[in-house]
């Protein structure tokens, strides 16, 4: 269930747009926001806040990838993978994550603090090899860094 | 030096606020623009002679002239910050470091057409940017150059920011009017097009960041200084990003015209490690790659395009001597195949299928014709695609196998890579 | 006008026309997959590319209209690579199981392939697979053969409005599925399963049963409600045999000598035909399991010793002729009644109709239900006999009532497709279950269950009230107006919420919306004019809409009723007081038929219980399961002297009778039907009788030769088949607004019986004393009479599809009120009225208001007539757990 200060800001959003269903992402961002992942109990609540059929959030939610349809970690590790990263050395970045974590990418951990992911470029690229943690940019990455970076959270 | 257009106050580390912004002439333009009258300022824009930043070059200032003066639905100005092109961080430099010019330019092009609302559709990613344009809006809306009757002139306009959610093909103007709606961003089908009927059915423009941020330029100076800076067929300044084996990878704002070969020795220092040039993209990932005897190649619309490759948005990717173009190439189908959105039928089955065929040879697991294949499948997408995205994958990967079949041949005959090897 | 150039031809063309449409009307041929004309465009499989003079790149011609000049290619060689090209793409994830599809045969992808493709195959990797998905009980789902065309989730969204089909994912992986793959829950969902252009989406119900080059298709008319769709039953007809003398052949035996089977295996919409465009509901395709089944009764029957034993026809036939003349000359022609359903054909009800007039010499006919009509207000109907057409253009739709969602579905359909797409204001007043999804914009009212008069009353003041009438009844009808005012004297619209449980500005507002439409409709059904007050809420709606100049003007009343051909019945003269071509029982007109009206099914019932009655013939209809008052219908049957009943099936009524006999479906024989438009259709033979039936009218003509009186028949007891022709020869000659009706006129879609001619009365004062809600706070929640929508009488509840279609027999319970109670979905509660109480299970909805509680009255197994007394009015209840 959503909490009612979820359901009151679906219920504000709204409010920027002429149609309901304009509110569909950034409902679904609320609800991933407070729940870590979008819930099919979610989508059908917010059907029924924004008077649409379910089946319209739920199309709009399976096609953009920064939803996330399953569970992830504490902090979702997103490194990009594309080329300007890939030429200077994302696969090893990518590589030296998941050895320290322990997990494959598309994988969390079994304390359910990370989660591993790939993504495409996220407009980063002259401070190549980058990763987003959460919601902030990393750039530049060294191992030195990623270790600083990973060790500090808890 | 030519006066910046774009980036002119993006060192200013205050540039951000209101008060950075005002201290620098910010809504200077505005002002101006308020006292001429919306077929003016379209005028000016067609005197620029400016062509859109997003990548497709259509002179923007043709586009505002297509919607209709009277409509009975609200008319929109839809700015584009789906920054997601490989490559590309110009739009990333502008919301981040001068949001304000960017709400400048929205607020004028709104007035311009007529439009009673902008929507700002930015990355779902740029979560910084969103800070940045939303507190830059709140700023706006207290000066009174958002809201009500602004600057006195009976002029009423809003700014929204709409978060994209992970999606490359909501750059494609319909398919992000569709996910403004809130709906699945898939293009749709034009005629009509966005000019007659786009974002709720009303008449709407949508512009690129570095467009509309071009805009509080033409209007102060007049279109005809933005028209005299580089080629006359696709003057001004551009925001070009140099990415990849570079000594300093950035942004770089620079006439058009400037040949690719000063970008990348002299803006972006050169090759790192003073090693060899094997490859440049020049305009991001969908543009057919260069080799280094190409590079002499003045950096504008025509001029690439004269060559078999395209401009794009400038988003040059520089790849050194070590660099394998095989799996440059594969990264790149592999995008895609992943950014298609499954719409029409050579795009949703080709993409899948040429990332397969180079995933193969890529990993030696190649077969003698399979060059012929991918290449052959590339070409049954060209130009059957319901939008660009597929002709863009299949140029990509057409102008890689005829600038370097040697190498994706090495992969399939030696099962090993040419560079590695 | 443009010019274009096509394959080197110039035609002249409307400009603004789509290049494929003119293209395929030149007879040049392009191939698709997603296009369809009933759906919006989507040019996204890619098959329709032409090449175009001037243009870079090929175009879709299924999105790209003709201009003058234009010169097109269709055949070139870069058309026909890409064409070949988008083959590929499609066939290298398809599953390329023809062989075990039901699609094969039938199947666009196999049949443009088999035409364009080039051979062999370039794809040696993993093909793309989803997960196996339950569909619901209908619909089988092959993702894996889907080509994306998307026409499902483009039906779903633009034409049935359940949205329960949509496209998930994206790219290559891109999947059509529903809400969370749960099973989908709608009553036209079949629909998608005709438009899928493969074998993505197969009907259940069909599964493996036929090749379809082995069916055999007529062109009939659905005969489970009133609005009469077009419907293409296929059966199979020979090929079992056909295996099995090849078998036999192959393997050097002599063939046996087998009894062929002949079953109906699917019927598909005829689209274009009629009424239909690409939708029938599912109660209508899928409702053909009934004809298939075993326990029809195979033969007739009669009452020996107190059981029910297999007789001939001989023997039956000569027993009912001796028994009704008997009873006829000993108690008087008036002691024998007669009834019949909506469901006959017209033919089988005029016989029906002559016979007792002519033969048993008594006007005692009626048709069983939920209300009973005068002839007077039967005529008031003929004014409400708008068109389907009408509703699909109409830009205001108010609906009185539930039953026309679930009895009329596609009436209902076209509805809220009207709001949808083209922004009609709807308006909704109803007590019970909104079948109009929750997504469809619209006004909703909620009235008190037994109030529809008021709600008529109260919209018909505020019409008044605010001159929202027609301009001449504020001139030269002013004295017509002031007659309907002076019924409504105690109706003031302050007091509607005491009254219906309405507010007065949804009630303006409604009348105004009617007033200032340009194409206004209102839909009803046999749930709004149930009850004791039919009579009054006909003549009130009439003269609502006289008023509103609802009758044809500016708008349409339509009355939508369950009964498939309950129409036809009323213009055969199935009543008491009136003969076909509502010539009144007395008239002058009514020349040789019997002077004294007769009994209606209300008098009839009582007549039977003190004697007056002696005898009941029964033609399709069980009133002991589908009346209100069971046990009062079943004793006063128990005391009649001689009860004959034909039907398909051992019916609880037939377990009374002396004799059976056995009848044949709407598939079985030829006739017409009439239905909510007054649109006359033809009924054809979709296969040969499965059992030693014979159609109803053959029934009354033979029972009729054996009394000695011949019908104007002289035809052989023996055959079957013919005979419509000639008793549709009588109806056109005796009917008057039948007059033009021939089987030629009727032909494909069907021929509009002309009631024009039919005089209305002067507008007549109907007295309206608001019904006032009751409260009592012990009994807290209003229990409505509701109905599913896949069951409508008799024959589907004995039909295996749509049992396995329905839901069950669910108490519908608001979710505010479920959670209120502590409910989910499938509990077993208790549901308590005043008059009584029954168990039943759960089904949590928002298509009801908070308060209001349904329970289906077409489950016969629930035998929720208990809960309401054998009455149709406001019913107050609780629930238990």
């Amino acid at each position: 269930m959503l909490s009612q200060a979820a359901i009151k800001k679906i219920e504000e959003v709204q409010k920027k747009y002429p149609t309901k269903r304009s509110a569909v992402l950034p409902s679904l961002f609320i609800a991933q926001e407070e729940q870590g992942w979008v819930t099919k109990e979610a989508m059908a609540e917010i059907a029924k806040v924004l008077a649409i059929p379910p089946t319209q959030v739920y199309e709009s939610a399976t096609f953009y990838t920064m939803y996330n349809k399953k569970p992830v970690g504490k902090y979702h590790v997103q490194v990009c993978a594309n080329l300007s990263c890939s030429l200077l050395g994302a696969e090893h970045v990518i590589n030296y994550i998941s050895k320290k974590l322990n997990i494959k990418t598309g994988e969390t951990s079994s304390d359910k603090k990370f989660t591993l992911s790939t993504v495409e470029c996220l407009g980063s690229c002259d401070t190549a090899p980058m990763l987003q943690l959460n919601d902030e940019y990393h750039e530049n990455l060294t191992e030195e860094k990623i270790d600083k970076l990973l060790d500090s959270l808890d | 030096m030519q006066e910046k257009v774009t980036c002119k106050n993006v060192e200013d580390p205050r540039q951000y606020t209101i008060e950075g912004s005002l201290k620098n002439g910010g809504y200077e333009s505005l002002k101006k623009a308020l006292s001429m009258t919306p077929d003016e300022v379209i005028d000016e824009m067609k005197a620029s002679g400016i062509r859109g930043r997003g990548g497709a070059g259509f002179p923007t200032g043709l586009k505002w002239s297509f919607i209709p003066k009277i409509s009975d639905k609200p008319k929109y100005v839809c700015c584009n910050a789906d920054e997601g092109e490989p490559g590309t961080f110009k739009d990333r430099v502008i919301i981040e470091k001068d949001p304000h010019l960017l709400l400048e330019g929205i607020i004028i092009a709104g007035f311009a057409i007529g439009a009673t609302a902008g929507y700002i559709y930015i990355r779902g990613e740029f979560f910084f940017g969103v800070k940045r344009l939303e507190k830059a809006i709140e700023e706006a809306y207290e000066k009174g150059f958002l809201g009500k009757n602004i600057l006195g002139k009976g002029f009423d306009y809003d700014i929204y920011v709409h978060r994209g959610a992970g999606a490359y093909i909501c750059g494609e103007e319909t398919a992000l009017i569709d996910s403004i709606e809130g709906k699945r961003g898939m293009p749709r089908i034009k005629p009509p097009f966005p000019a007659i009927a786009g974002l709720y059915n009303g008449p709407t423009i949508v512009n690129n960041v570095e467009t509309l941020a071009s805009v509080p330029f033409i209007v102060r100076n007049g279109g005809a200084a933005f028209g005299k800076i580089g080629p006359e067929k696709s003057p001004g300044m551009k925001i070009f990003n140099v990415s990849g084996h570079v000594e300093k990878p950035g942004s770089y704002e620079l006439p058009m015209g400037t040949p690719l070969r000063e970008i990348i020795y002299e803006h972006a220092g050169g090759i790192k490690g003073g090693k060899k040039l094997k490859a440049v993209i020049p305009g991001g990932a969908s543009t057919p790659v260069l080799k280094p005897d190409e590079i002499d190649v003045k950096m504008d619309y025509d001029s690439v395009a004269a060559i078999g490759s395209m401009m794009g948005s400038g988003a040059i990717i520089v790849m050194d001597e070590t660099s394998c173009i095989v799996k440059s190439i594969l990264i790149l189908a592999r995008f895609f195949a992943h950014e298609s959105c499954g719409k029409c039928t050579p795009c949703r089955e080709g993409c899948t299928w040429m990332a397969k065929i180079i995933d193969d040879i890529e990993a030696g697991k190649g077969q003698d014709g399979d060059i012929d294949l991918v290449y052959d499948v590339a070409l049954n997408i060209f130009g059957k695609t319901f939008c660009p995205l597929g002709d863009g994958a299949s140029m990509m990967v057409r102008g890689a196998i005829d600038k370097f079949r040697d190498e994706f041949e090495h992969h399939i005959k030696n099962k090993t890579c040419l560079v590695a090897s | 006008m443009a010019l274009v150039t096509l394959n080197g031809k110039e035609i002249q063309v409307d400009g603004g026309r789509l290049i494929l449409d003119v293209a395929r009307e030149a007879g040049f041929e392009i191939p698709t997959f997603c296009y369809h004309a009933k759906l919006s465009t989507l040019a996204s499989c890619r098959m329709c590319l032409v090449e175009i003079e001037g243009m870079r790149k090929l175009q879709a011609s299924c999105a790209t209209p003709v201009m003058d000049g234009m010169k097109i290619e269709t055949e070139s060689p870069d058309v026909v690579s890409a064409r070949a090209s988008q083959l590929e793409f499609l066939l290298i994830n398809h599953p390329l199981d023809c062989p075990v599809c039901d699609q094969a045969g039938e199947c666009d992808l196999q049949d443009l392939t088999f035409k364009y493709a080039k051979p062999g195959g370039r794809y040696r990797w993993k093909k793309r697979t989803f997960d196996k998905r339950d569909m619901g009980s209908t619909m089988t789902k092959e993702i894996n053969r889907c080509i994306a065309c998307r026409r499902c989730s483009r039906y779903c969204e633009e034409v049935s409005g359940d949205f329960a089909i949509t496209e998930l994912n994206r790219g290559n992986a891109l999947e059509m599925g529903s809400f969370y793959h749960s099973p989908i829950e709608s009553e036209f969902i079949g629909n998608t399963v005709q438009l899928c252009p493969v074998g993505a989406l197969t009907s259940s119900l069909f599964r493996f049963k036929s090749r379809v080059w082995d069916l055999i298709s007529t062109e009939t008319i659905c005969p489970h409600c009133s609005v009469g769709c077009s419907i293409t039953s296929e059966s199979k007809y020979v090929s079992q045999k056909a295996t099995h003398m090849l078998q036999t052949q192959h393997l050097g035996k002599t063939p046996a000598l087998e009894k062929t089977e002949v079953k109906i295996l699917r019927n598909i919409a005829s689209d274009g035909k009629g009424v239909t465009e690409i939708s029938l509901c599912d109660r209508g395709r899928y409702g053909y399991h009934y004809i298939n089944s075993d326990i029809r009764l195979k033969a007739p029957m009669v009452k020996e010793n107190g059981r029910l034993v297999e007789s001939t026809w001989e023997k039956a036939l000569s027993l009912v002729a001796s028994k009704l003349a008997s009873i006829k000359a000993e108690k008087g022609a008036e002691s024998i009644g007669g009834i019949t359903s909506g469901i006959c054909s017209n033919e089988d009800n005029f016989i029906f109709q002559k016979f007792f007039r002519n033969v048993i010499g008594t006007n005692n006919i009626a048709i069983p239900g939920d209300y009973s009509l005068s002839r007077s207000s039967v005529l008031r109907l003929l004014a409400m006999r708008g068109q389907v057409q009408w509703v699909k253009t109409a830009d205001c739709i108010l609906i009185l009532g539930s039953s026309v969602g679930t009895d009329t579905p596609i009436v209902s359909m076209h509805a809220g497709m009207a709001s949808r797409l083209r922004g009609a204001n709807l308006i909704t007043a109803m007590a019970g279950e909104n079948r109009l999804l929750d997504t469809t914009a619209q006004k909703r009212l909620n009235y008190v269950k037994g109030s529809e008069l008021t709600v008529i009353g109260a919209l018909t003041r505020a019409v008044i009230d605010g001159k929202l009438y027609c301009e001449s009844f504020g001139g030269k009808r002013k004295k017509e107006l002031d007659v309907v005012e002076a019924g409504l004297k105690g109706i003031n619209l302050k007091d509607l919420e005491v009254l219906a449980g309405l507010a007065v500005d949804d009630i303006e507002s409604t009348a105004r919306s009617l007033s200032e439409a340009s194409k206004g409709v209102v839909l009803f059904g046999d749930d709004f004019i149930a009850g004791e007050k039919s009579e009054e809420i006909v003549e009130a709606l009439y003269n609502l809409f006289s008023l509103l100049g609802y009758r044809g003007e500016k708008g349409q009343a339509i009355f939508s009723p369950a009964s498939g051909n309950l129409i036809g019945s009323m213009d055969m003269g199935i009543a008491p007081d009136y003969l076909p071509g509502y010539v009144a029982v007395g008239s002058k007109e009514a020349g040789k038929a019997p002077q004294e009206k007769g009994l209606d099914w209300n008098a009839m019932v009582p007549a039977a219980s003190d004697g007056k009655l002696q005898a009941l013939y029964v033609m399709g209809d069980d009133p002991v399961e589908t009346a209100s008052d069971k046990d009062k219908v079943k004793n006063a049957l128990n005391k009649l002297d001689f009860i004959v009943v034909q039907d398909l099936f051992m019916t609880k009524t037939a377990e009374l009778a002396d004799v059976v006999l056995p009848a044949l479906t709407y598939a079985e024989k030829s006739g017409t039907v009439t239905n909510l438009e007054g649109r006359v259709q033809l009924l054809d033979v979709s296969m040969k009788p499965r059992v030693d039936g014979r159609k109803d009218w053959q029934i009354i003509r033979d029972v009729a030769q054996s009394m000695g009186a011949a019908l104007c028949f002289n035809d052989d007891l023996r055959i079957v088949d013919d005979g419509e022709v000639e008793v549709l020869e009588e109806i056109s000659k005796t009917v008057p607004h039948y007059a033009a009706v021939t089987q030629e006129a009727i032909g494909r879609d069907g021929l509009m019986s002309d009631v024009s001619g039919i005089k209305q009365a002067a507008l007549k004062t109907v007295e309206i004393v608001g019904h006032k809600k009751t409260a009592d706070k012990d009994y807290p929640l209003q229990v409505v009479p509701g109905r599913d929508v896949f069951l409508n009488g008799s024959m589907t509840w004995r039909d295996e599809g749509l049992l396995e279609l329905s839901p069950g027999p669910r108490i519908l319970v608001e979710s505010s009120d479920g959670a209120a109670h502590g409910l989910s979905d499938g509990d077993v509660i208790t549901v308590e009225t005043k008059e009584g109480t029954l168990k039943g299970t759960v089904s949590l909805t928002d298509r009801i208001f908070p308060g209001v509680v349904v329970v289906p009255v077409n489950h016969p197994e629930l035998e929720s007539w208990k809960l309401f007394g054998g009455k149709n009015q406001e019913t107050l209840g609780r629930l238990a757990k």
